[in-house]
């Protein structure tokens, strides 16, 4: 029961974005189409993933005065592994995300749940936590990606659902950004806090 | 087991042995990926290669060439060269740096370009990726074109709202072919005359007379007589005649626009250069009358004995293999300048 906890609790409780308002620099800077949304979250959610597996693994044998800085070489090399294995095998999609990868190194959302979980737990509910965070972090991401997609450009994974003219260019500029982001925040808030 | 103390040789070892395990499994990732990356990079430029220019068998990367920052791919069928494919950029876009892959086909005309990279408002900046702005290119020469916007005097439509990102496109172009001339500049020949076409051609650039006739002292430009569709401009030296140069033009292999050709005759009658005005060949084919190779065996003979005719005809040219129209044609509006010749001589 616990170990399912663990797993949902990133899903809409404490979701990284809408809750914790962790990482949204990437947040508002990618999702201006879902599949940017879809990637971004996927490449986050493994980091974070391995980098909570290697934290809590290695949680005794990292001195407390030094675990930040050990903490970011772990996830910097996970960062440049998704980055190396994303500019062979996906190439449309790195260039979509371009400076936002190598930006994972510095997700709040990552170095967050390192130090606030991984490194006070044992290895599988850290693992657990890195996937639930790792799903909510891409549902919210997805979601809003596909949000300013539809009203800025008229369709969703390219897949177009309104006409070619009925564009609100807004939503896929910077400021549609920041007002999706507080009208979904703003929506978790009313209808799923108690 | 316990928390390690964070003594100084526990937090140098622990660090030391972190990153050194961290980069050994980076080495083995970069050693994996690297040919994979190479590979989407190579396929990225071949496929923009693919897009500007038409079909071509060869690989251009391996033959590419770098000049200040803009790359060069020469693009072949078989062994015609069916053009460039230039790789430019411009700092000037809305939101910085652009790049842009070019074709030109070997006479200098744009035959398409595609963006390779660009940080452009979305919807905005963006739409130069759209075929409606940038098939505005396709088929313009930059030396006859002016490429800059309309509200800069020129002749391109910007996009709406677009103007800063429409105006770094045509800085890109312009780059490319700046570059693109200063590279594999054949010949001036093309903006040395205009209006070309069947009926006539209008010279334009006088400092041709002094490359195909001997040395003068006129200005033969002053001295133009017509005959029989062709121009006589006579070249003399202290009053005396020197030689002639006479413009002549003959149909080729595009019934459209005939080849159009400068000779200059010195006064004995032998060829002293002779340089192609105009000519709409297959590019690829029928335009190598415009290369040295060909032109070169002109020089200096005399068609009393160098018959102006093709070798299959029992003639005395090499003519140019898969371009004998073209190679004909040619001959013929030599041949005519050569009639043309002896009528004003006598």
């Amino acid at each position: 029961m616990s170990n399912l906890k663990y797993l949902t609790n990133g899903f809409i409780k404490e979701n990284p974005t809408l809750v914790l308002v962790l990482g949204t620099c990437p947040t508002l800077a990618v999702t201006t189409a879902a599949v940017n949304g879809l990637g971004m979250g996927a490449a986050t959610t493994f980091v974070l993933v391995f980098s909570n597996l290697f934290i809590a693994a290695l949680k005794n044998v990292i001195p407390n005065k030094v675990r930040i800085a050990a903490f970011v070489v772990i996830i910097a090399s996970f960062v440049t592994i998704v980055d190396l294995t994303m500019k062979a095998f996906t190439p449309g999609l790195y260039a979509a995300l371009g400076v936002f990868i190598p930006l994972i190194v510095v997700n709040c959302i990552i170095l967050g749940r390192a130090e606030a979980f991984a490194q006070k737990n044992k290895v599988f509910p850290a693992i657990l936590d890195g996937i639930g965070m790792g799903i909510g972090f891409t549902l919210a991401l997805t979601i809003m990606g596909s949000f300013r997609e539809l009203l800025g450009n008229g369709t969703i994974f390219n897949y177009r659902i309104l006409s070619e003219t009925s564009k609100i260019l807004v939503f896929i500029l910077p400021p549609g950004a920041f007002f999706t982001y507080g009208y979904m925040i703003a929506l978790r808030n009313k209808f799923l806090s108690k | 087991m316990a928390k390690l103390e964070s003594t100084l040789k526990n937090m140098i070892l622990s660090l030391a042995v972190i990153s050194m395990v961290m980069s050994a499994a980076l080495g083995v990732v970069y050693n994996l990926t690297k040919g994979p990356i190479d590979k989407a990079d190579k396929q990225k430029e071949i496929d923009a290669i693919k897009g500007v220019l038409p079909a071509f068998d060869n690989d251009p990367t391996k033959e590419m060439k770098e000049v200040d920052g803009i790359t060069f791919y020469p693009a072949k069928k078989g062994n015609q060269l069916v053009g460039y494919a230039v790789k430019t950029f411009t700092e000037k876009g809305f939101a910085g740096h652009i790049g842009i892959m070019v074709g030109f086909l070997p006479d200098g005309t744009i035959h398409n370009t595609i963006v390779l990279q660009q940080k452009e408002t979305p919807g905005l900046g963006t739409k130069m990726m759209e075929s409606k702005f940038h098939d505005q290119f396709n088929g313009k020469k930059p030396a006859s074109f002016n490429m800059t916007v309309k509200k800069d005097g020129g002749e391109v439509d910007a996009i709406t709202a677009a103007t800063i990102s429409s105006r770094a496109y045509c800085d890109a172009l312009d780059r490319a072919f700046k570059a693109f001339n200063k590279e594999f500049a054949t010949s001036k020949v093309e903006s040395a005359a205009d209006k070309c076409d069947t009926i006539t051609c209008k010279i334009t650039d006088f400092t041709l007379f002094a490359k195909v006739l001997p040395k003068f002292d006129n200005k033969p430009e002053t001295t133009v007589k017509q005959m029989d569709n062709c121009e006589i401009f006579t070249a003399t030296m202290a009053g005396k005649t020197v030689g002639y140069a006479i413009k002549s033009g003959a149909t080729g292999y595009n019934t459209e626009n005939k080849i159009w050709i400068l000779t200059g005759f010195d006064i004995d009658g032998t060829i002293v250069d002779v340089i192609v005005l105009s000519q709409k060949e297959s590019v690829g084919y029928g335009d190598q009358i415009l290369d040295k190779k060909f032109l070169s065996q002109f020089k200096g003979k005399k068609p009393e004995t160098f018959k102006l005719d093709l070798k299959p005809n029992k003639g005395s040219i090499d003519g140019i293999s898969g371009a004998t129209i073209s190679s004909k044609g040619f001959a013929d509006a030599l041949l005519k300048a050569y009639e043309i010749f002896k009528q004003v001589k006598q």
